[in-house]
Parts: C-alpha cells; structure tokens; sequence
C-alpha cells in the first residue's frame, strides 16, 4: 500500500486516506469534539456535524467510503455533502489536524 | 432519595452531629454513581445539580453521564455553562497528558522514581475518560532524596515557582520550603501547566511518620498509557492516602466530591484486599478517618464498602488514634495550631520572619484572601484580621484549658 503524505492545502482526491498527525489530540465534549494541536498550540472545535464527519474519516479505509457512510446518515444533497466535506477536509489539513495519504 | 449523613464532631463517643446535604449534591451523587436514571430529574431541577457539579468538579462525568442517555442537551439554556467548562476541561486536560508524557518520559531516563498520585493516576486507570476527571495540577511523588534532581528536570523543561497570592511565603522563599511536603511550579504559558512534586505525602509527621511514608514507597505498580510507562501507589495504598488526603488534608475545607468519587470508583473499579486495607487503617491509627470516608462514600454513590470493615474499624481504635484537628477543634484557633506546629521545624529567627508574615501578610494575599479589588485599599482588613486572630488565638486557648480540665476528670 502506498502511505505517501500529501502536503498541507495541496488538491486531493476521494480516493485518498485520512490520518490523524501524531501532534494532533482529541477529546469528545457531548456531541462535538475538541480538537488540539500541538505543535501550533491551536484548539479547534467542531460540533455534532463535524464531528461524526472526522470520525468516519479517521476509522474509514478511504475519503469515498466515509462520504459513503455519510450519504445513509444525513438526509443532504449528494453534491452539497460532497462539497461540505471536502471543505472540512480542506481546513483541518491547512490547520495541520489531518493528514492525507496516497 | 434523601439521606441524612453524619459527621463526626467530638473525639470521645459523644452525640453526633447530623449534617444535611443539599439536595441538589444528594441527587447529582446518584446521577454520577448510577443510582438514579438522569432520565428521571424533573426539568426544574437540573440548573440545581449543575450548578453543584461545576462547584465540586463534576462537570464532565455528569454531562458524560448524561449524553449517554437521549435526554436534548441542546434544549436547556441551563446546560450551556456545563458544556462550556467541560470543553475548557477538555482543552486543559490535553495540555495536562501533553505534560504527564513529557515529564514520565524524563523521570524515567533519569532514574527518577516517580510515582503519579491523585487524579494524575486515577483519570487514566478508573475513569471511563481521563478528560472526565478534572485535574488543576499534575501530582507527582518522588522519594525524599531524588527530591532536588526532580526538581532539576522540572525547571530544565520551564517549570518555575510561581507567584501564588493565597500564600504567605514566596514558593521559593527557605522557610516555605522547610514547611511545605511538595514543591509548587508553573509551566510556560499557554499551557501553563501547574506541577505539585510532592516529597513527602502528608505535610504533617505526627499523622505520616517517616516509616509509614516508607511503606507508601514501597506499594507501587506500573501502569502504561500511550506507550509511556508510569508508576501509581498500588490501589490499597491509593485508597488510604486518598482518604488522608479528602479527610484531613483540606480539612478546612466543606466537603468536595471529586475526591469522594475519586475513592468511590477506585473502590468499585478494583479488587482491593480489605483486610490489607483495614488492617494498615488500624495500624497507621487512621481508623476514624478511614470509617468516614467510607461512611460517606457509602450514603452519597453507593459504594461497595464490606459491612464487615466499619466494625473492625470501630472494634480495633488502637491508643493514640491520629484524630484530625477539625475532630477535636471547632475551626477556630486552627491557624494559630498550625503556626505552633511549623515553629517545631524552625529556628528562632525563622520564627520571627514567619510571625512578622502572619501578622503583616503583603498586600496580594490581603486581597486574595479578603476578596478585595485592586485600586480599593486594603489597610483597613489588615485591622479586620487582627481582631480575628487574637478572637480565634483566645477561642483555642479557652478550648484547650476546658479539654484539659476534662480530660483531668476522666
């Protein structure tokens, strides 16, 4: 299996996988979760929605299987879902909270 | 359920004192410890018992308990401040395991024998969730000896003393450090994580002697978290020393239930050898404090104490028992015993300084202790204090000569 990272910002693709850095915790807060990282000393939340988006993205074998699982669970436009996702994607890699690999 | 718990006020067996519990407190302690269904808890009560469960550190493991079940968080305005410290906690406690990795890591590679106390350990062994367990500091016991190289690794990661303004003394002042049973640091902002390094586990020598210390550092065991090594107190030691700590410790103190609960799920998550326990109580002639703790644990979650320990308790009180102060004393003239306790470890001139500290504390502590603004003078609680003290000072001194006379009658 090819494990190459791809840099922060770079375009990525559906078919990739999303890890969590080493430099990134996380704590569940009732529905939302807090997230932290370390090497910026940064917090970040995110509520319910944003939540269950970077668990599946975390545990699933790919970004598609994750948008997948999400497309059963949330009555939403395909392409809006799509489109909302890849913009979680997009901010939590700039912040450096995601990794994404080939 | 309402329960009426008792608390013990004389030394010899004369009547107890009832205390009544708020409610709120009664119903937040069955909330946490399974006993009653949060389901059940009629809407008007719920901004009682959050209130009470942010005032005793509860936050997390009440919303945790909650959010378990399908009760609408997001419904109640009232819920808002629990969320909001429990994401604070959240935050708080990453930067606290940031710093327990760091700092265990660099014990070990130097031979340290640190053993992590309190919530430190318990977060990461009996609760379902380390961020579920608030923790101010992180607490570290290391043996009296290692206590300066400790200190060493600490400041080489940017820990210091830090300014605390409900002190007399400086951290670093010398006759705060010959009083004091652990040192107080800060790390770097914006963590700024707080470090008790502990080198002796009660400040007092008279209820810990220096052998029973040693028996302390002795009851050990490794724990691994994260893939880092790390030692805490075996449970039967954890449970006594947290009994010390909830009971005599902060005996100025009302009652605060974290610690409470800290020994309710040590008890209730671990096998524990009772008679080790009980027989180390009675050796240590902590049995009165043992008992209510566990009497207390018992009425407010429910624990699981063996029926059997509170007789042997009370059937073993050897001479001598360790009563705590707050048992023979009402409050008052507790800070002139403490002051007569620490003139034992000081030379003559020590005595004077710290007399002249009591007396004319600086002006931060003033305003800490008397809640007084900055701008606002302070001069006039300076009198407020004095008349307390010589008030207090004169209430021990007539208790005393009546505890004499009494125990000359007997």
């Amino acid at each position: 299996m090819n494990n190459e990272k791809i840099d922060k910002g770079s375009p990525f693709s559906f078919t990739m996988r999303a890890a969590v850095p080493h430099h990134v915790m996380v704590r569940a807060v009732s529905n939302e979760m807090v997230v932290f990282n370390m090497e910026t000393e940064f917090f970040y939340g995110l509520d319910d929605v944003g939540n269950r988006m970077w668990k599946l993205l975390t545990t699933s074998d790919t970004i598609q299987d994750a948008y997948n699982i999400l497309l059963t669970e949330y009555d939403a436009d395909p392409d809006t879902l799509r489109a909302d996702l890849k913009a979680l994607i997009g901010q939590l890699s700039e912040n450096g909270l995601l990794e994404l690999v080939k | 359920m309402f329960s009426v718990l008792n608390r013990f006020s004389r030394i010899d067996n004369g009547p107890l004192v009832k205390k009544v519990f708020d409610k709120a407190l009664l119903k937040l302690s069955e909330i946490v410890s399974s006993q009653f269904d949060p389901r059940s808890v009629p809407e008007s009560e719920w901004p009682g018992i959050i209130k009470q469960a942010m005032e005793h550190s509860m936050g997390p493991i009440l919303l945790w308990m909650v959010t378990q079940t399908d009760i609408k968080i997001s419904d109640g305005v009232y819920w808002q401040p629990l969320i909001e410290e429990s994401r604070k906690n959240a935050m708080h406690d990453m930067h606290l395991e940031n710093a327990f990795l760091e700092l265990a890591k660099a014990f070990a590679e130097s031979g340290i024998n640190a053993v992590w106390l309190k919530g430190t350990a318990l977060s990461r062994t009996v609760y379902p969730d380390a961020a579920l367990r608030p923790c101010a500091d992180l607490d570290i016991l290391v043996p009296f000896d290692q206590r300066e190289a400790s200190l060493d690794i600490l400041k080489s990661k940017e820990y210091r003393f830090y300014d605390d303004p409900s002190q007399l003394l400086p951290m670093d002042h010398p006759i705060f450090l010959k009083l004091t049973h652990h040192f107080h640091l800060k790390g770097r902002p914006p963590a700024s994580v707080f470090i008790d390094l502990h080198f002796r586990l009660l400040r007092d020598e008279e209820l810990l002697s220096q052998k029973d210390h040693k028996w302390f550092m002795e009851q050990v065991q490794t724990e691994t978290f994260n893939d880092q090594v790390f030692s805490i107190l075996k449970p039967e030691a954890h449970l006594l020393f947290l009994i010390a700590h909830a009971v005599w410790h902060h005996e100025r103190e009302q009652l605060y239930l974290i610690w409470y609960f800290d020994i309710h799920l040590l008890i209730s998550k671990t096998e524990l050898s009772w008679k080790m326990i009980v027989e180390k109580a009675i050796d240590l002639k902590w049995n009165r404090t043992a008992e209510k703790a566990l009497k207390l644990c018992e009425e407010l979650f429910a624990t699981p104490v063996p029926s059997d320990v509170f007789s042997k308790l009370k059937d073993r009180r050897p001479p001598g028992e360790k009563i705590p102060r707050k048992f023979k004393f009402e409050d008052r003239g507790f800070g002139l015993e403490m002051m007569l306790q620490n003139f034992k470890h000081l030379e003559t001139k020590e005595k004077v300084v710290l007399t002249f500290r009591t007396l004319f504390p600086p002006a931060k502590y003033m305003r800490y202790h008397y809640q007084v603004r900055e701008g606002r003078l302070v001069l006039h609680y300076y009198l407020v204090r004095w008349f307390m003290q010589i008030h207090h000072s004169f209430s021990w001194v007539l208790k005393q000569i009546f505890h004499r006379k009494k125990n000359n009658k007997i």
